[in-house]
Order: C-alpha cells, then structure tokens, then sequence
C-alpha cells in the first residue's frame, strides 16, 4: 500500500483544504465594528455622541433612574408594583450592596463617560483628517461631550457620595475617569476622587460647555443655556448661592424661556417656552420605563400633607373659603378644570403621559430655576420683595381661584400670592420655596437633593445617613481593590 | 475534487493487477442464516485479507504454507478454521454475547468494545425504551458515569444541563458537542424569552436513536479538536439492514403527570395572622391591620393552576432490506399537557434513512429527519411568572366574580392593601406563548471501497433549524396593560459540515493490526433572528402583530461562523493485546483572533489487554483490560466574534444613528485547551455474570476563556481573556452484575463517578501579584483553590431570642446583626461531589420489573425564591412559606425564622439561611411490562408495560425540585433555584409490537 496512489488521494484530501484560510476569514460581523474603524471622522463623533445621548435615555439613566430615585429615596412616593423587582428596596430603603438599580446606574454612567471621554480625545487627530470638522464643529462636539461628562458625574457624586458640605475635600466621592480606556492595557483601577475635586470637574465641563455650545441647539441636544442650568443647579447644589443666583440669573434674563401658561404645558407640548433642555423621544426610542414606574407607585402622604395641602397657607385658605371660593391646584386637582392633572391625588404622576407615548424626558425647564432664583435672593438678601415675586409666579399660574359655578375669580391670583409680611423672618420665606419647588417638581428627580442641600430629614433619617446614598456596586468593589465601600451602612 | 476521485481511479487500476497463488471461498451467515456482508476475512500470520461483499461472500488467496483463514465482525466472537486442502468454506459467525464485540461509534469510524483505549460510555436504545422524556437528552439522566444531567426546569422544552467529568470553564460554554450521525449540531441555545432557554434538540426523537455514546476523555474526543473539549454526545440513529425481511415496530404509550412536589404555603388565615404580627412589630399603621385574621378566605393558588397532565405518544417504524437497499422510516407523534394548565407540547417528526449499494464497492447513505414541535409555553424562573406568583400572591381573597369566573380586576385584600398586579390564574390564562421549532437534519454519505483496504467517505450533513415564538399578554396582565402587548421572534440557524476521509486498513493479520484514518473537515454556520413587537391590540384573541395600534420595536441580527479541520487517527494492535491509538486534529475557527487562529490537538492512548497474556489465565476473569491515554482538546464555545472589540450600532437619538462602544478587543484570544489524561480498566469476570470499567482522570483546562469582570468605570464591565485554569479530577465505575441467571434473572447495573474541582489560576488584572477573586451575583466566589461555584455569603447565626432579630457570624465568628458584603465566606459549592444512578432489573418468564434511580450528592443549592420573596418572615406582603409560621415571638423565642416585620429586613439577606444540601435520591423510573411471544400469524412479539417516572425524591432539600438549576449555571444563577418549575411525576401505559 506504500504506492503513490495512496500519497496522491490523501494529498487530494488535503488540497481541499486551499482556501482554508479564505473559508475562515469569511463570517463577517454585519452587527458591529471594531473601535479602531470609528472615531476617525467628523461624522463618526456624531454617532458617538448620538449613542451616548440614547444611552442617556436608557432606563438606568434620565430614561427611570436618575428621575425615580430621588422621589423614592426622599420619599414623595412609594413603589408598589412588581414589574421592577427589588425596585420597593430602593423606595423603603432596603438597598444592599448588590442592588441592580444602584448597580447599573453605575455602570451605565461610566460607559457613557468613557465614550464621551473617547470622543474628547479623539478630536484632535479628526480635526487634522477631516475637513469636515470645522471649528465651530469641534466646539460644538467638544461642548456636548464635556458638558454630558459633567451631568454624569454630578448625577454620581449626588447619588452615591456623601452630601456636599464642608468636609467634601476629605471625603471620597466617585472615580473621576477623564481618559478613553479602550484596550485593555489602559485599564485603572481608581479609588476615587473626593468629592470637592468631583464638583471641581463638573464646573470645569459645565463653564467649558456653556463657552462653547451655541445658544440656538438643535432641540433635544445640549445647547449654552442647557450648561447653564446644570452649572446653576451645581452652585445651588454646593449652596453656593452668588453663583446659583448669576446661572439662574442668565436663564430668567436670557429671554428666550418663560413660565408657560399652565403646568401641564410644558409635559405636553414639544418645544414649550418653558423648556431648556429635554432628551426627545421619538417614535424610534423605547421608554426607559419612568412612567411604568409611577403608574405603579403610590404617593406618599407627607408629599400630600405637607406639600399640596399645604402649598396654600391656611390664612389664604380661609380667606378663599370666606369669599365663598375654592382653589385649585392645577398640578393635582383632577380635572376640575379643562386639562388633567400632573399628579392624581393617590395614585401615581402624569407628567410622563403625553399623548402619543413618546413622553420627552425633562431635564431642565424654567420654573426650577425662578424658583432657585427666589430662594438664593432669599438665601443672599433674606426677605424681599423679588424673591416673593418669583415665588407667586410659580404658584400664580397652578393656582386658580373659583367661584361656585367654577369660573375663575378676575383677581383670584391676590389671595395665593404671598406678600412681604406673610414671612417674620428669611427662614418662612426658604421653607415656602422650598415647599413650592417640592411640589412644583415632584416625581422630575428633585426632591432627595433639596434635602440634601437644606440638611433635612429623608424619611426619617438624617440627610447624611449612608442609607440615603445608593451603594456603591459590590460588583465595583469586588472587581477594584482600590475601591473601598465607603458607606458605613454597606 | 476532481483530482482525488482520478486518483484514485487509478488506485483500482492497480489493484486488478496482482497475481492469484491458491484461492479459498466461499459464504459468511449469522445463526438466522442471513448473509454477512463487511466480514473481514484474513489469512493468519500473513498480510492477506479481504472483507466479504453484500451477498456475504468472499474469496482469498491462500500464500504458500498457510492455512488457516480468521473471520472477524463486529458484534460475532472471531473464528478461526482450517482451511488446509479446502477450495470452498462457509462459515456460520455466532454472534457475541459477552459484549465486547459490541460496536461503540467513535466519531469519523467505529471499534470494537473490546479495543477501545479511550473513556466512552453508551447506552442503546433499550435506555430510550417505555420512557416518557419530552427531550432525548433527559432519558440520559445518571446513565453514565460522568454525565451529569440537570434540567434547566421540569417545564416540558427545558434545556438538559449536560457536564461531562465537571465544569472545565468559567466563562466559556460547558455543554458538550451534540452530533448526530456525524452531523456537529449548532451549540447556539434554544429561543430564551420568560425565564428559561428552551432545548432546541426538541425535535429528535428518542424513538429513532440506536445508540448514544459519550466520549469523555482527550482520547476520545481530540478527533473533534477545538470543540472537543466538553466532552461529545454522538447520537446514532437506527438504520436497516441489507437482506433483511421488513420489521415493523408499532408502540404507543399514554399516561398522565402531576407535579411532584408543591410550595407548602400560609393559608389566607394563617397569612393575615403572620401578616398582622409584621405590622404590628414594626409599629405600623393600624388601617393595615386585618380585623378577624381567622374569618379570612382562603385561596390556594398552586390548586387554581395545576392540573392532571396527560401524555401520550405513538410510534411507529419499518425497516428492513433488499440485497442493495436498506432503509428505516421512523415516525412519531406525542402529544403532552403538563401539569402547568395550558402548557403542553405536541412533537411530530420524521426520519427516513436510506442506504444503496451503487456496485461492490460504492454505497450511498441518505437519511432526512424533519420534525416539527409546537410548545406552548408558560414563564418560570421569575417571580412574575404564573407559578411564581402563585406564591406570593395573597391567599386571603376570594377570586372568583359572581359568575364563577376569575376575577381580572385588580385584587384588594380586606385590609384595603390593592395587590396593583395581575392574579396568578390571569397570568398563566392570558398570556399566551407559543414557541414552533422547525428542524430538518440531513445527511448524505459516500463510501467507497476503493481498495479492499481503503475505503474513501464522504458526508455532508446539513442541519436547519428555526424558531418562531409569538407571544401574546393580554390586558389584564401586567406585560399587557393597558391594551394587549404582543411580540414575535423568529431565529433560524443554518449549519452545514462536510467531511472526506479515507479509511486505511493498513494491514491486518493475526501479529498485526494497523488501520488508519485521515481527513478533514469544514464546518459552517450562520444565524439570522429577527425581533418585532407591537402593542394595542382592539381585543385580547388577536395575536398577530398586524392588528396592533402601535409598533414599537423591531430588530434583527446575524452572525457566521466557520470551522476547518484536518484530523487523523491511527490504531494499532499487536497480537490482540497491546493496543496504541494515535489521535490528532488541527483546527482553525473563525471565532479567534487573528494571532492564534488555529490550534493542535494530539492524544496518545495505549491499551493492554491483560486477559489475553498466557500468564494472566485466571479462572474466572474472561476479559480484562487496562489503558491509558492523554491529549489535548479544546473549547471554543465563547460565541463569535468576542476577540474583537466592537462597538454596537443601533443606539440613535433624534432618529440619527450612533453607536456604543461594547467591548474591548483581544486578538490573542483563543481556544481553551483542555490538558486530560485518563486512566482506566475494563473487565469481565465469570463468564461475563460481572463486567463493568472504572476510571480515574485528571483534565486541567488551561487559557480558560475568563470574562474577568473589571471595574466598570473602565467603560466596560467585562473583559474575555485567556487566563486561569480549572482542573476537574475524579474516579468512574459502571458495575453490571448478572446475580440471577436462569428462569429468574436479576441484573444490577451501577454507575457513579467522584469530581473534585479546583480553580488552580485565575487572572491578576489589577498586577498586584495576586490572581483577583472574583464574584457573580454577590455570591458565587472564584478564587484560585477552590471550586468553582463557590458559595460566598454571610453565615446565619439564627436569632436573637430576647428581641427576634436575625444574627449573622463576622468574620471573627462574632455575632452581629448586620450582613454585611465584608463578611462573606465560602460556605459550599454548587458542584455534586458524588452522583451516579442505579438498576434493577428482574425477569421472571416473561415479566420484567426494572428500577432506575439516580443520585447526586455533595452540593449546595440556594433557594433565591425564599429569601427574595417567601422565606423572608413577612419582610413584604407576600404570602410566605408555612415555615415563616415559625418566626419569633415573645412566646416562640427559641427558632431561627426572625420576627416578621413588615418592609423591612429582618434576615433576609443574602446569607446561609437560604442555602441548603442538594444532595438527593430518586426514583427515576420504575417499569413493569409482559411480553407475548410469537403471536398470531406474523408471530408477533407483543410488550405491554405500565412505567412510572419520578416516583419517589429522597432529599432533605425544602424547595420542590433538587434536580433543577438556573440557566446558564455558569452565569448569575450558578447553583440557585428561582421558582423552577419541578419534575413532573409521570405514570404511563402502553405497547410495543413488533412483526
């Protein structure tokens, strides 16, 4: 058998195998591309900041999360569904280290902010390749991209770092990662960065954005005034009151943004007067899911009692009822008058129920910041006549007076309007701001970070109780031994 | 092509050309005086041989001085004879009983039992006969040594969990290759929508298959190289037989099924009591309180879902032969109703396999296997699925509307607390799931004896399988609120290998054996799914997604692999007791990064049967070989195109596209290699009335394929590298004992098999010297020295009888009242030490009884649904276990259930509570049957039988089913239950004739 025949046919056996190699490299991933073939092109930054924009609306960002966890934590509501497992733990907190709603804020954050990070970097070598990015593009994607890194980290730190306050320099907030990772030889394993020198990067982002975004930004992307108003809320966030007065200030005077006509304007119609910046949904976008969430919450009675019951005092309560008037609240009443409600007495909120389903998911809009306007006079200058003024705009345009036959009263608007000798002292004109903006800005992911700021009781407990700060993942901290849980409760 | 087949055309040229000396011929038949075609014929102490043609007839030139002619078949004890002077002799082959001629199939080829140096196990059909499995794979439960089998849940399309001598990998697939007929099946999971992923070998049906053999060491397996390396399941399916009259076999069985065991649950007075306590230890709002916990209803929801299943299934097949034909066509139907309502599953399907003689020397193989498997679905696995739910869902209300019907309104307890979610019953009744597997396995094979000693092959398999599950929630479910939600999932795999291989029986006489084997192989498979859901539906009938108001989602996706080999294998006897076996393939796949694209995968064996040495003539020990081997496979189950880093589109915003980055790249990734060697015994003693194996093995898995989690702030949260190693060592024994021969005869077959695993390496990404530990889910550890699956909670220290709070040990073994993640320590692990299974089997005239059961032992299983929702004191409103009864209060203070209180954690946290032996015994199967002999005039056999599966659960484990695990084990389930659905206990009746 030793004979060439049998060499010949096991060669031809083995000829089959030429063009092996083109056999193997045929599959072709039609579904992705490897990091090295984007980031090369003006347009390629684009679609990079147009992921991260749609990672932004992921349910484990602004599309639930970031907008439910400071009405759960703080306490204005109560979830008592089953669709969202575990998501009662985070309302009563009963967080554990584990939990898959602190845990995937955290990692969702962090992937954003790496691309971003990806395309920050990437912009220099682009400029040089592609005449396409002009400089005002490179402004604009340079702008977009820290301005979004800035948002994510102030959301981080808020949510799982110790409050602001004076000891912020010693006390570690969250890694602060400013460089792409994207192979595995740059990999860190940070311990984080304390939470002073976390803020110290959101400002820089935030001024660097607000330099260089354009003030007429497409809708639904970040544009100047969008800066603005997260550098205004960090201010007001680190009770820094000068400077949360001068951002809000440019807001109130920039002209362009005004109270809408009613509350519900603003969730209802695209593109409201009130509105600064917004993440749009459109038919392509899947709910992150805020709405299902509040269709299966209930209202806590403290956002009742001491919130819409008691937005309106009792002296002008009974001045109303004397005049054989009623008030509506137009932010809870069902309606009573045209329109619904934003908040239904005891189930859950509208404000995520525009008509079509494709609820924009608010980030900023106006009467936050008049309201920021009015207590950080206030805070500057104690009582004063602006302040009162600011705050009655708000309650003037959600507060109606009717009579009998439900017509509103011409001069209704002077019995919920507070006037200057309404407040003894500074401290009842901050309490009724603050009161207003809880229930202006219920169930909008506000609530947990005025308590925060104002060192209040959060159901119960100490504002700096770790049990309020959602845990930083024990997946982080198994995977990272220079991270260490640094909340006690942990 | 073309070039081979001229080749060896002039290869036969050749061989017309030798010259005759002194010639013998003649007839080869079996004791039914039927032809033997394939007998190997050659001359002792000379290298002459030839094999006998279809009609069994062969002849061969005697060389000078020799005489003596040795006939040789598989399955027939060898002849030899005489031929001294004779021109013409017939020989009649007894076939063998002592089962070492037995055929095993080894991939690419067969061998002899008795010459096998690698570790495989079989069973035949006879482990498929009068069990009732939904899915082929479940009737191997504990059969084999080392094969452990766990279902994913007891729902009927369950995927098996199959580990061959353990758990090699970590991150990488650990199921082994399923082959059939030589055809490598896709290794992508079934559709994985409401829990659990579904088996997509649903379609084979059991009834076809003649043999399964599992190739368990590198000996084994390395013929399958780079896929080889978790061990191989090569599925044999019937065949006819040329010159046989036709044989019919008509079988059905039907029976019914129920559950094997329920949640224990609170009563609706027992729970409003519970629930009452919990408020009131947290000094809760009084308004909640129920007033007259004993006058509450009561609902048992389990009741309300369950129902007696019913199965049956029919069966019928003809095969048979002509001189140049064979064929077996095998249909089935089965039809079965869990004991889920509204669950069921109906299979039908087809095999056709043909086999043509096309001359001497060519013969054509064709076989086509359509079926078709409609499976109505439920969810199970979450706590919103129907059977989860039945737990928890408050059992002090009364369901039913005025009319009788299940209410769909939302269910408010007297307390006035609204339950805000659908009710059990309106869960499993208005959600509708309907999963079709289509599948088509086709195989066509050319085998051509070119030579009497080389024989070319050629197979081309195809395989096609598609998946469309719709879905359909109605309103008054929670997916469906307000108005309906609907989707639809449509997968389809297309997968092809074809092989060309050249058998060379290199020369055969009595001092000699040598045969060899060389070919290679591609491989082929691409995957397409498509995804589209809608929502608003005018009614809860409609189904489709055309009548929805809105379109909210659509998607699809591809991908492709490729695999090419080059394989060989050598075995060599020397005068029938030293054996040396050379096994070898080189493979390249498509799923690795450019740099390590193809791998070598070498096994050396060697085999020595003592029982043929003359100085080894023991009375008593028929047979008795030892053997030995080592080799390499590898592991390439880590899906296709992980060493790329990719960045995914899809992601959009303001209707423009964009992308994410997903993943980081990683060119050097490669197979796993799997480092085994093996060492074994097989043996018979006393005319065979003992025989059995055992084993012992070692199999390091090596550049295990890690998805090392990293510090998400990274970007990433998981990185596939090739680091680590996992070794898996353990002993196997199979054990068949004839104790009764006779009238009365009682076999015992007993098999088990140790596993002891040990992680010896993982990565150290963070470079501090150290590998890094890391953790799934919070509580599966992995850490160099230990198991993988490791169990790594808070240990429970019971509760404090003065106050009913929950201890727990610090590491300092102090007690403490907080679990905190800082004191977790291993605590067990999720892998059985010990498992195996047993049969007894008893014949009197002709009854039979036989009793399998099958064990495992030596591993822990967390019970995720009660400390997540009704193991948990009353920490929420959910009803709980009757245990929770136990918790403490100022009259009960010594117990280890914690007081209840309402919304707030008292004890469940994660700790050893929750974590329990698994270890268990059970009654797999329990058969009686009688058969008729030689009845009526086509003197048909006749079997009826009554079998009883799942009868009996020794375990001390509390949940319903020790024998379930979450899938994938390897992912945040690993060694965890969650609402699985059980076993079912399934009793059946039937017959089996056969004329």
């Amino acid at each position: 058998m030793k004979n060439p025949a049998f060499i010949l046919s096991l060669f031809s056996v083995l000829s089959l195998s030429t063009g092996c190699q083109k056999f193997l490299d045929a599959p072709e991933s039609t579904d992705s591309f490897p990091i090295d073939e984007v980031f090369k092109t003006a347009d390629d930054l684009d679609a990079a900041l147009a992921g991260v924009y749609d990672a932004l609306q992921n349910g484990h960002l602004w599309g639930r999360n970031l907008l439910i966890f400071p009405d759960l934590i703080g306490g204005n509501a109560e979830y008592t569904g089953t669709g969202y497992f575990g998501l009662e733990r985070v309302s009563n907190l009963q967080m554990q280290t584990d939990d898959w709603y602190a845990e995937n804020t955290w990692v969702e954050a962090y992937k954003a902010i790496n691309q971003l990070n990806a395309i920050l970097a990437a912009l220099d070598e682009v400029e040089k390749q592609d005449l396409t990015l002009t400089p005002e593009r490179t402004r604009r994607i340079a702008g977009e991209a820290g301005f979004l890194r800035g948002m994510l980290y102030f959301e981080l730190v808020r949510l799982f770092a110790s409050p602001y306050g004076e000891n912020s320099g010693q006390v570690l907030g969250v890694p602060l990662m400013l460089e792409p990772i994207l192979k595995k030889e740059d990999f860190q394993y940070p311990s984080g960065a304390t939470v002073e020198e976390v803020y110290e990067q959101i400002r820089k982002d935030l001024e660097n954005a607000r330099d260089s975004l354009p003030e007429d930004a497409e809708r639904g992307r970040a544009g100047k005034y969008a800066a603005t108003a997260c550098l205004a809320r960090m201010a007001f966030q680190q009770r820094d009151y000068p400077n949360a007065m001068k951002w809000a200030g440019e807001l109130l005077d920039a002209g362009t943004f005004a109270l809408a006509p009613t509350p519900q304007d603003f969730f209802v119609s695209e593109g409201s007067v009130e509105e600064i910046w917004v993440l749009v949904n459109t038919d392509a976008d899947q709910a992150g899911g805020v709405r299902e969430v509040y269709e299966a919450s209930r209202i806590r009675d403290d956002l009742r009692t001491a919130g819409y019951d008691a937005v309106v005092t009792s002296a002008q309560l009974t001045s109303i009822q004397t005049a054989d008037y009623q008030v509506v609240d137009l932010r809870c009443d069902p309606g009573i008058l045209s329109g619904d409600a934003l908040i239904w007495p005891d189930t859950s909120t509208k404000k995520y129920e525009d008509e079509d389903g494709g609820y924009d998911i608010p980030i900023a809009r106006l009467a936050e910041f008049v309201l920021m306007q009015a207590e950080a006079l206030a805070e500057l200058n104690g009582v004063n006549q602006e302040s009162i003024d600011l705050l009655n705009q708000v309650r003037q345009r959600s507060l109606r007076v009717i009579d009998t036959l439900k017509n509103e009263v011409p001069n209704g608007s002077d019995f919920i309007s507070f006037k200057i000798e309404d407040f003894p002292d500074v401290k009842a004109l901050t309490e009724s701001i603050y009161r207003e903006r809880r229930v202006e800005l219920a169930f909008e992911g506000n609530y947990l970070h005025d308590l925060m700021r104002l060192r209040k009781h959060v159901q119960g407990l100490p504002y700096d109780d770790c049990h309020l700060r959602l845990p930083i993942p024990q997946r982080e901290i198994d995977a990272n031994g220079n991270l260490k849980p640094q909340h006690p409760c942990y | 092509m073309k070039k081979s087949i001229a080749s060896l055309l002039s290869l036969l040229l050749l061989a017309n050309c030798l010259n005759a000396q002194t010639k013998v011929a003649g007839s080869i038949r079996n004791s039914l005086n039927e032809p033997l075609p394939g007998v190997s014929v050659h001359v002792r102490n000379a290298p002459a041989g030839t094999v006998t043609n279809s009609a069994g007839q062969y002849s061969i030139e005697m060389p000078p001085g020799r005489d003596v002619l040795i006939f040789k078949l598989l399955g027939y004890s060898i002849q030899e004879i005489d031929v001294a002077g004779s021109s013409s002799v017939d020989v009649v082959l007894q076939e063998s009983t002592s089962g070492l001629d037995e055929v095993l199939v080894v991939g690419f080829g067969e061998q002899s039992k008795r010459r096998v140096t690698g570790a495989i196990s079989s069973v035949n059909e006879e482990a498929f006969e009068n069990v009732s499995v939904p899915v082929f794979q479940r009737a191997l439960q504990g059969q084999m040594p080392g094969v452990v089998l766990t279902n994913a849940s007891g729902g009927l399309d369950a995927e098996s969990i199959i580990r061959i001598r353990g758990t090699g990998s970590i991150s990488a697939g650990n199921q082994p290759l399923i082959v059939v007929d030589g055809l490598i099946l896709s290794d992508r999971p079934g559709s994985w929508t409401m829990g659990y992923p579904t088996n997509p070998f649903v379609g084979i049906n059991a009834n076809d298959i003649a043999s399964v053999e599992v190739l368990k060491d590198a000996a084994a397996a390395a013929i399958y190289g780079s896929r080889g390396s978790n061990g191989v399941i090569l599925v044999t399916t019937k065949t006819g037989a040329y010159h046989r009259r036709p044989k019919v076999n008509i079988g059905y069985y039907a029976g019914f099924s129920e559950i094997t065991k329920r949640y224990d649950l609170l009563d609706g007075p027992e729970y409003a009591a519970l629930f009452n306590a919990a408020v009131v230890s947290v000094g809760g709002d009084s308004s909640w309180l129920y007033s007259s916990p004993a006058t509450e209803p009561s609902t048992d929801w389990q009741d309300l879902l369950l129902r007696k299943g019913f199965v049956q299934e029919s069966n019928i097949s003809v095969s048979g032969g002509t001189p140049t034909t064979k064929y077996y066509v095998g249909a089935t139907f089965r039809d079965e109703d869990a004991y889920l309502r509204t669950i069921g599953l109906k299979r039908y399907s087809l095999r056709a396999n043909f086999g043509q003689r096309l001359g001497e020397k060519v013969s054509l193989d064709l076989s086509f296997n359509p079926s078709r498997v409609v499976d109505q679905r439920a969810g199970n696995q979450f706590k919103g699925s129907a059977f989860g739910r039945a737990t928890w869902f408050a059992p002090n209300v009364n369901p039913f509307d005025e009319n009788g019907h299940i209410t769909r309104d939302e269910i408010v307890t007297s307390n006035g607390r609204e339950w805000g979610t659908a009710n059990p019953v309106v869960v499993l009744e208005d959600q509708w799931m309907l999963l079709t597997t289509s599948k088509m396995l086709t195989n066509a094979n050319l085998s051509w004896a070119i030579l009497p000693k080389l024989r070319f092959r050629s197979d081309f398999g195809v395989e096609f399988n598609q998946e469309v599950e719709s879905r359909k929630f109605g309103e008054a479910t929670d997916f469906g609120y307000p108005d309906g939600w609907a989707d639809e999932l449509n997968q389809q795999v297309f997968n092809y290998n074809w092989s060309n291989q050249l058998d060379w029986s290199i020369y055969q006489n009595h001092a000699h054996e040598m045969a060899a084997t060389f070919g290679m192989q591609l491989a082929r498979e691409s995957f397409h799914g498509s995804y589209a859901e809608a929502s608003g539906f005018p009614d809860d009938r409609f189904t489709s997604l055309g009548y929805a108001a809105r379109g909210k989602d659509a998607n699809s996706w591809t991908t492709e692999s490729a695999f090419v080999g080059w394989f060989a294998r050598v075995n060599y006897e020397i005068k029938s007791k030293y054996l040396l076996d050379f096994t070898a393939r080189y493979d390249g796949s498509s799923r690795f990064g450019s740099e390590n694209r193809y791998g070598f995968f070498p096994a050396l064996a060697a085999g020595w049967i003592l029982s043929e040495e003359p100085f080894f003539k023991i009375k008593g020990i028929d047979f008795l070989k030892l053997r030995s081997s080592i080799g390499l496979t590898g592991n390439a189950d880590i899906g296709d195109f992980t060493y790329r880093s990719s960045v995914n589109y899809g992601p959009e915003y303001l209707e423009r596209p964009g992308f994410i980055i997903q993943s980081l790249e990683n060119e050097s990734l490669t197979w796993e290699k799997n480092l085994q060697w093996d060492a074994g015994m097989d043996f018979g003693f006393w005319k065979n009335r003992l025989h059995g194996s055992f084993d012992f093995f070692i199999k390091d898995t090596r550049d295990l394929l890690l998805g090392v989690p990293v510090p998400a702030t990274n970007g990433v949260s998981f990185l596939t590298q090739n680091v680590g190693r996992v070794r898996n060592q353990g002993f196997e024994f199979l054990l068949a004992a004839d104790v009764l021969r006779g009238n009365f005869q009682w076999t015992i077959q007993v098999n088990g098999a140790t596993l002891k695993n040990e992680i010896l390496k993982l990565a150290d990404n963070d470079r501090n010297g150290a590998d890094d530990d890391f953790v799934t889910n919070s509580r599966m550890l992995y850490r160099t020295g230990q198991s993988i699956g490791s169990f790594f909670l808070v240990e429970y220290a019971g509760v404090n009888p003065a106050n009913g709070d929950a201890l727990f040990y610090n590491l300092m073994d102090s007690i403490v009242t907080t679990a905190s993640a800082s004191s977790r320590k291993i605590v067990g692990k999720a892998i059985p030490s010990f498992t195996g299974g047993f049969t007894n089997t008893f014949r009197f005239k002709n009854f039979d009884l036989s009793a399998f059961f099958h064990f495992k032992t030596g591993h822990k299983i967390y019970v995720e649904h009660d400390q997540l929702y009704i193991g948990h004191n009353m920490a929420s409103n959910n009803n709980q276990l009757k245990s929770q009864l136990n918790a403490w209060t100022e009259a009960n203070p010594i117990t280890d259930v914690p007081q209840a209180r309402l919304g707030s954690t008292n004890g469940s946290q994660p700790s050893t509570r929750y974590l329990e032996e698994g270890s268990f015994l059970r009654l797999n199967h329990l058969t009686f049957g009688h058969t008729f002999n030689k009845l009526g005039r086509w003197e048909t056999a006749l079997r009826v039988f009554a079998a009883a599966q799942n009868l009996l659960t020794i375990t001390g484990f509390s949940s319903p089913d020790p024998d379930v695990e979450f899938y994938p084990p390897d992912d945040s389930g690993q060694g965890a239950v969650r609402y699985n659905l059980p076993a079912a206990r399934t009793y059946t009746f039937g017959f089996d004739m056969n004329f």
